[in-house]
């Protein structure tokens, strides 16, 4: 059996981000660098830049007038916001060769995307400062299901069917068939990817947020996130059932019951056109 | 009594307790006869509930439900306890969402719509 540190370390196409996300993290942390230094290192690329203008565009933002270049879109949604979208729309195109029948990639990203739009607005109705990092945690919270896809897609397929056969949430089949789940193969990928320790417990503990020793808040509240894009059934992960809910994480989120009913209609509004500006390549 | 949605607050209803935004503040006092424009104000603020003199979310609900197709409103429950297999409905937030989620199937059969 693999440990899960063991799957990522011989899986070197994953295991550093793509260069333009490194170069404008270095930009973004360097005191001295300019709002026009990260515009350029986006519009240097290309197909970056579109997917980019086009999120910053859509229902996401709902920005009266029309955002025409990245310098523009720094000043108006700001550099950190700008590169959680750029990683958001970069790592969507990461991961290549999943076989067929473990996943509809297309169904996938729809699943990730919605719990990310789940996660920002819950921020926002708590008003939590930069929900856009909620944002990114939604997008990559079942990212370790994809590096399973394609480092143990035997024992994975074992673990789907073993769901499916007899009912149960496919994260507990992950971890009866293969010893552990996708959660925590998640957490450590972003670990590798030297992300910011709350996304990485975000993820890590997006199915049991008690768990969570420093981040309880940000892991119950991508875990609230992914129960209601499972309810809502918008995209799939492979997983059939709403997961269950730890009581603790929604009293930890703190938002009244009748939060609820909006957060599904702003989902619903957002959600086209956000999976259209992300999963789409052509130009506006 | 007790808070409802409020999508389900109409003009013409009187609060039954001050309504605070998120913070806390009041926006409107009890008393308040509501016009369509403390119903935006409301909403502007980011409000998501009221209590109102003589309504409870339990009659909105019944009411909302009464109104529905019986064979519709089965099957639409039943995919939703398929669904919800594994959650906790005892749990009001479980349950809400549930609700939510019988709400969305009924207006996708009944709409043009129909998801896989």
């Amino acid at each position: 059996m693999n440990s899960p540190r063991e799957l990522l370390s011989g899986y070197v196409e994953v295991s550093s981000l793509p260069l333009v996300y490194t170069r404008l993290n270095d930009a973004i942390n360097n005191p001295r660098a300019s709002i026009s230094d990260i515009a350029r290192i986006i519009s240097e690329d290309a197909g970056l830049t579109a997917r980019l203008l086009r999120i910053v565009n859509s229902a996401f933002y709902g920005i009266p007038t029309r955002v025409e270049s990245i310098s523009r879109a720094v000043t108006i949604i700001g550099t950190h916001e700008l590169r959680a979208l750029a990683l958001a729309t970069s790592v969507t195109t990461m991961f290549k060769g999943i076989p067929d029948d473990l996943a509809n990639m297309d169904l996938f990203w729809r699943h990730s995307i919605a719990c990310g739009i789940a996660a920002r607005i819950l921020a926002t109705f708590r008003r939590v400062p930069n929900a856009e990092r909620f944002f990114i945690a939604g997008v990559l919270h079942d990212i370790g299901r994809l590096v399973m896809y394609i480092k143990i897609p035997d024992q994975s397929r074992e673990a789907i069917i073993r769901s499916r056969d007899i009912g149960e949430p496919l994260y507990v089949s992950e971890r009866e068939v293969i010893g552990f789940g996708h959660a925590s193969l998640g957490s450590l990928l972003l670990e590798a990817w030297r992300f910011p320790n709350g996304l990485e417990e975000a993820v890590g503990f997006h199915h049991n947020p008690n768990g969570a020793a420093r981040y309880p808040f940000e892991a119950s509240l991508v875990h609230l996130a992914d129960i209601i894009s499972h309810a809502m059934q918008l995209g799939t992960s492979g997983e059939q059932f709403v997961p269950p809910m730890e009581k603790e994480a929604w009293d930890r989120v703190g938002l009244p019951l009748s939060i609820l009913s909006p957060v599904l209609v702003q989902l619903e509004t957002q959600f086209e056109d956000v999976v259209r500006t992300m999963l789409t390549d052509e130009n506006p | 009594m007790g808070a409802i949605n409020l999508e389900n607050v109409r003009q013409g209803m009187v609060l039954a307790k001050d309504a605070k935004d998120l913070n806390g503040r009041v926006l409107l006092t009890a008393g308040t006869e509501l016009t369509e424009k403390h119903l935006r104000v409301l909403k502007i603020w980011g409000v998501s509930e009221a209590e109102i003199q003589g309504v409870d979310q339990k009659d909105v609900v019944a009411e909302a439900t009464s109104q529905v197709d019986p064979s519709s409103l089965k099957n639409a429950e039943e995919s939703a306890a398929k669904l919800f297999a594994y959650a906790d409905k005892s749990h009001p937030v479980v349950a809400e969402l549930k609700r939510l989620t019988v709400q969305r199937f009924l207006r996708a059969t009944s709409g043009r719509s129909i998801p896989e």
